[in-house]
C-alpha cells in the first residue's frame, strides 16, 4: 500500500530517517535536523512524509532498515551516526543520502575530500576536538600528568580519535593511557584498569557505546577520584567538557537536506564541517568530584551550569585553583567495598541459578534476559519518580513472569529446557528496550535505595553511596538467605527439590512436577531480576546489554560455592557458600583488575576462575590418591 | 475395591510397528485382597500396573479405584489413592534428601503442600518408631541422605513410604528383583507384615513362582496382554511352584497354538 502511494505521486517527498541508537548526542542531532526542516516549512506528516527508524543499538538491523526504505519508496535518506551512514552507503546508490553526526566521513568511505565524494551522498561532519580537550584537561588540572581514556575497539572512529588524543597529549606534555572496553558492563572495570596503570584523570574520547553508558564513566571516575573531562557536551556528569554542538550539526544537515529537496544535486554539495566549539563547565559535577575549576577556564566557558552563589565566591578565592583534598576514592577500602557490594548484589543471582540448575536441574538460560529485565524495570520506574523499593519489587515480579513463561514453554508446549530459555531470553531483549525506551538509563543523582538507607539509618548520612548500599545489600542477603533456607525446608520446597532429584518419585507422591518447574523457574528468575535491580542501582545505570554473561557469572558463583563446601553437606551450608561464591567471584574479578588486567581479557579470566574452581576438588583428590599410592 | 474393565493399550514402536500390550483386561479386586501377578517378559504384567498407576493413559476401558473413575486422571492426581514400590530401588526415593524428608514427602501423598516446615521434631519421633518397626536398624539414620543407604534399605523405606498414608491400592512392581536373596527375603517379610497389618488391597508383580503362591490370596497369570488364569481359594492352595510353572507353560502353548492357527484376518 505504501509502495503504491509512493509511486502514484512521483513528486511526493518521503524521507527515510535512520539512527543507530538513542544516545544524547544523536538525539540532539535529530532535534536540530527536524528543526531545520520545520523552519523551512517541511513538516513531517503535513508537507512531507518521514519514515523514522531507530536500530536501538542492533547494528545488523540497519541493513534491514535500508532495504525497507527502498521497499517503501523512500525518495531521500537521512542518516544520523556513522554506522547508519555506513549501512546507507552500502545499499543505497540511486537516491540521495544526507548524513549528520559523523565524526569523519572519509574513514567510512563516503569520499576523499569535502568536495570529492560519492555522487549521491553529502552531509555535515562533526570532528570533535579531542586533541584540544586533552590540552584543556591539562590546563584545568595541571597536577595530573597521566590521563586515561577508554575506547571501544568495535567503534569505527576509535583509532581516529585515539590518534587525536595522543596528539593532544603530546602537545600538552602529558602521558595518555588507553584501555579497551567492549561493553557497558566493563566500564567500571575499565576505569579501575586505567587507575591501576597509573592514570590520574580521564579524558573520555567519543564513542556511541561508551557515550550511551556515560553515567557509568561518571560514577566510576568519581569513585576512583579521577577528574573527568568530556569531549562532547551532550553528556552530563563531567565537571568540564569541550565539544561541538550536535544540535548545530543536525541543523546544518537539515539545511543540506532542504537544498537537495529543492532540486540541488548532492554531488555538487561539499561536506560541511561543524566548527563552533563549546566549553561547558558543570559546577555541580565539579563539587561531586571534589574539584575546583580555575577562574581562567571559567572565564572561557561558553556556558556554566549547576552553579550556586557559594561556589561562585569560592572560585574567586585564592584556594580555588588548588584541588580540594579527595573526599573518597583514595581509600583502598572503597575499592574492595565496591567489589563486596557487587558480590552481595550477585548473591541473589547465584541463588537463582542454584535453584534452577541444582535444585530443579533445569538448564535455564533465561537469566541473561531476566537480569537485564530486573535492571530495566527498576531503572525505568526510578527515573519516572517511583519509590526505589516499589521499583525493586516490581522488578522481581517481572523476573518471575519471565521465568514462569520459560516454564510454560517447557511443560505445556514440550520445548526443551535450553531452547525455552533461549526463546524467552531473546524475546526479553525487545521487552527490555520497550521498558527502558532507549538502550541505557542513567540512575546518577536520582533517588535510589541509598535514600532509603539514609531514611532507615540516620547515621548513614555521612556514608558514601557504596557503603550505604553495601550495608543494605548485606542485610538483604542475610534475610533472603534465611527465607530461601526456610522455603526449601517447607513441604512445598521439599517437593520442589524432589522434582530435580527424582521426578518419578515425586509424581507418585501426587505432585504435579510441571507446576513445580513453572513456579521454581519463576522464583529463580525473580531472584535474578532482583539481583539485576540491585546491580543497576549500585552501578548507576541500566543497559540493554548488561545481561550478557549473567548465567556464566551465576554458574561461576555456584561452582565456587560448591568448591567452598569442602564436602560438607546440608542446605544451610550450601546456601551460605553459594552466596560466598558470588562475593568471591566478584572479588577475584576485582583483584584481576587491581593487578592491571585488561578488561578485554576479563571474560577469559572469568572462564579461568570457573575452571580453577571446578578443577580444585579434583586436584585435591588426585594429590591425596598419589600420597596414598606412595 | 478395584474394578478394571476391558482395559486396552497398544504401543507404537519406533519403527512404526504397533504392539498390543493390554487386550481387554477385566479384573475386580475386592477390598483387602492381595493379588500376585505372574507372566513372562513382555506379557503385559508391568504394563497393567503402570496403567493402573497412571504412567500412561489407556486406549480403552475403565479403571475404578474405591469407586472413583481414574481412567483419564494424570498420574499425580490419582497418587492420593495409590502407594507404589518400583523394581529399581533408586526410583522410589530422592537420593540427595534425607530419610526423614523422604518420609515426610510420602506422608503428604496426594495432599496440598503448604509453606510449613513439616519435618518437625514430633514428625521425626513418629518416623523413628515406624522405621524401628522395619527391624533394619535404620531408626538412627533419619537424618542421613537416602543415597547412603543400600538397595534393600531403600526398598524397605520405600515400602514404608508407600503405606505411611494408607493407600486404597498398593502396587508392588517386582520390588525385590534387584536385591540380593537375603535382602529380598527381608523385604518380602516386611511386605507381608505391612499388608496384613493394614489390610491393604495389593497388586504385586513378581517373576518368582514361589513368591506368587506364598504371598497373598490370589494369583493371576498374564500372557500377551490377557489374563490366562485366575487362581484362588482351594485350587491355589493345592499348588506348588512346579505345578504353577507347568500349568503356566501348558496354557501358554495352548494360546500360542491358537494364535498360530488363527485364520488370517
Amino acid at each position: 500500500m505504501t509502495l503504491a502511494c509512493g509511486k502514484s505521486d512521483a513528486r511526493k517527498i518521503v524521507i527515510g530517517y535512520a539512527q543507530v541508537s538513542s544516545v544524547a548526542t544523536l538525539d540532539e542531532a535529530r532535534a536540530g535536523f527536524f528543526k531545520a526542516l520545520a523552519d523551512s516549512g517541511f513538516v513531517p506528516d503535513k508537507t512531507i512524509t518521514v519514515i523514522e527508524r531507530n536500530a536501538q543499538g542492533d547494528i545488523p538491523a540497519l541493513g534491514l532498515i535500508m532495504s525497507d526504505f527502498q521497499q517503501q519508496g523512500v525518495t531521500h535518506v537521512a542518516t544520523v551516526s556513522s554506522v547508519a551512514t555506513q549501512a546507507a552507503l552500502k545499499s543505497i546508490t540511486d537516491r540521495p543520502i544526507i548524513f549528520g553526526a559523523v565524526a569523519n566521513p572519509y574513514v567510512i568511505g563516503a569520499g576523499t575530500s569535502p568536495a570529492n565524494h560519492r555522487p549521491n551522498i553529502t552531509g555535515a561532519e562533526i570532528p570533535l576536538p579531542v586533541d584540544s580537550a586533552v590540552v584543556l584537561a591539562h590546563e584545568t588540572f595541571p597536577d595530573v600528568k597521566e590521563w586515561g581514556t577508554l575506547f571501544d575497539p568495535a567503534d569505527p572512529f576509535a583509532e581516529f580519535y585515539l590518534e587525536k588524543a595522543k596528539a593532544g597529549a603530546a602537545a600538552a606534555g602529558v602521558r595518555l593511557i588507553t584501555v579497551a572496553c567492549t561493553g557497558p558492563g566493563d566500564i567500571a572495570a575499565g576505569i579501575q584498569a586505567l587507575k591501576a596503570q597509573g592514570a590520574r584523570g580521564v579524558v573520555q574520547i567519543p564513542s556511541v557505546m561508551i557515550g550511551g553508558a556515560f553515567s557509568a564513566v561518571v560514577k566510576s571516575t568519581r569513585q576512583a577520584n579521577m577528574p573527568l573531562v568530556g569531549t562532547t557536551t551532550s553528556f552530563q556528569g563531567a565537571p568540564i567538557a569541550l565539544g561541538l554542538s550536535f544540535y548545530a550539526n543536525g541543523y546544518d544537515m537539515g539545511l543540506i537536506m532542504i537544498r537537495v529537496l529543492r532540486g540541488a544535486d548532492p554531488a555538487t554539495i561539499p561536506f560541511q564541517s561543524e566548527k563552533k566549539r563549546s566549553l561547558v563547565v558543570d559546577l555541580a559535577s565539579a563539587r561531586a568530584y571534589g574539584v575546583t575549576i580555575p577562574p581562567a577556564i571559567l572565564a572561557r566557558a561558553d556556558s556554566v551550569i549547576g552553579g550556586n552563589p557559594e561556589a561562585k565566591t569560592s572560585t574567586a578565592g585564592p584556594q580555588a585553583i588548588t584541588q580540594q583534598p579527595a573526599r573518597r576514592g583514595n581509600n583502598p577500602f572503597e575499592f574492595w567495598l565496591v567489589a563486596i557490594t557487587q558480590g552481595l548484589a550477585f548473591a541473589a543471582l547465584a541463588w537463582g541459578v542454584y535453584l534452577s540448575s541444582r535444585v530443579l536441574r533445569f538448564a535455564d538460560i533465561t537469566p541473561d534476559g531476566s537480569f537485564t529485565l530486573g535492571a530495566a524495570v527498576a531503572a525505568a520506574m526510578i527515573v519516572s519518580g517511583k519509590d526505589p523499593l516499589l521499583a525493586t519489587g516490581v522488578a522481581v515480579l517481572a523476573g518471575m513472569v519471565a521465568g514462569y513463561v520459560t516454564g510454560l514453554l517447557h511443560t505445556r508446549l514440550g520445548v526443551k529446557d535450553l531452547l525455552a530459555g533461549i526463546l524467552v531470553m531473546t524475546a526479553l531483549y525487545s521487552v527490555n528496550l520497550h521498558v527502558m525506551g532507549k538502550s541505557n538509563i542513567s540512575l546518577l543523582d536520582v533517588r535510589t535505595l541509598v535514600a532509603d538507607v539514609h531514611a532507615i539509618i540516620p547515621a548513614s548520612q555521612g556514608w558514601s553511596d557504596d557503603l550505604s548500599l553495601g550495608v543494605l545489600f548485606f542485610f538483604i542477603t542475610v534475610v533472603l538467605g534465611l527465607i530461601l533456607a526456610w522455603f526449601l525446608r517447607t513441604d512445598f520446597g521439599m517437593a520442589m527439590r524432589a522434582v530435580g532429584d527424582n521426578p518419578a518419585m515425586i509424581t507418585a507422591q501426587g505432585v504435579d512436577q510441571r507446576r513445580m518447574i513453572e513456579l521454581g523457574l519463576a522464583i529463580a528468575n525473580g531472584l535474578v531480576a532482583f539481583s539485576g535491580a540491585l546491580m543497576a542501582q549500585q552501578q548507576g545505570f541500566a543497559d540493554v546489554a548488561m545481561g550478557v554473561g549473567t548465567l556464566v557469572a551465576g554458574m561461576a558463583a555456584v561452582i565456587m560455592g560448591e568448591t567452598l563446601l569442602f564436602n560438607k553437606r546440608g542446605l544451610g551450608y550450601t546456601i551460605i557458600m553459594v552466596a560466598a561464591g558470588a562475593i568471591l567471584f566478584r572479588g577475584m574479578v576485582a583483584l584481576a583488575l587491581r593487578m592491571g588486567l585488561n578488561p578485554i581479557d576479563l571474560k577469559l579470566a572469568t572462564a579461568a576462575f570457573v575452571l580453577a574452581a571446578l578443577a580444585l576438588p579434583k586436584l585435591r583428590v588426585t594429590r591425596s590418591a598419589f600420597r596414598t599410592a606412595k | 475395591m478395584i474394578e478394571i474393565e476391558r482395559l486396552e493399550k497398544t504401543f507404537t514402536q519406533p519403527g512404526g510397528e504397533r504392539v498390543p500390550a493390554l487386550r481387554g483386561i477385566d479384573l475386580v479386586i475386592p477390598t483387602g485382597q492381595f493379588v500376585t501377578v505372574i507372566g513372562t517378559n513382555g506379557s503385559g504384567k508391568s504394563t497393567l500396573l503402570n496403567a493402573v498407576a497412571g504412567t500412561f493413559l489407556p486406549d480403552g476401558g475403565t479403571i475404578r479405584i474405591a469407586g472413583i473413575d481414574v481412567t483419564r486422571q494424570p498420574e499425580f492426581r490419582r497418587a492420593s489413592l495409590i502407594g507404589r514400590v518400583f523394581q529399581d530401588p533408586f526410583k522410589g526415593t530422592c537420593p540427595s534428601m534425607s530419610v526423614g524428608e523422604n518420609l515426610r514427602m510420602a506422608e503428604l501423598r496426594g495432599e496440598r503442600r503448604g509453606l510449613r516446615v513439616g519435618l518437625s521434631r514430633s514428625a521425626l519421633d513418629r518416623y523413628h518408631e515406624l522405621v524401628k518397626g522395619l527391624g533394619m536398624r535404620l531408626e538412627g539414620r533419619l537424618r542421613a541422605t537416602m543415597g547412603t543407604l543400600s538397595g534393600g534399605q531403600r526398598q524397605a523405606i520405600t515400602l514404608l513410604m508407600a503405606t505411611l498414608k494408607r493407600p486404597q491400592l498398593l502396587l508392588l512392581d517386582e520390588h525385590t528383583a534387584a536385591l540380593d536373596p537375603r535382602a529380598a527375603d527381608q523385604i518380602i517379610k516386611i511386605t507381608d507384615d505391612v499388608v496384613r497389618e493394614n489390610k491393604l488391597t495389593t497388586l504385586m508383580v513378581t517373576h518368582s513362582m514361589e513368591q506368587a503362591l506364598e504371598q497373598g490370596d490370589r494369583t493371576i497369570m498374564v500372557h500377551r496382554g490377557e489374563i490366562l488364569a485366575d487362581l484362588s481359594g482351594d485350587e491355589r492352595a493345592g499348588l506348588d511352584a512346579n505345578d504353577l510353572l507347568r500349568r503356566f507353560t501348558e496354557l501358554r502353548y495352548t494360546v500360542e497354538f491358537a494364535v498360530a492357527n488363527r485364520p488370517p484376518a
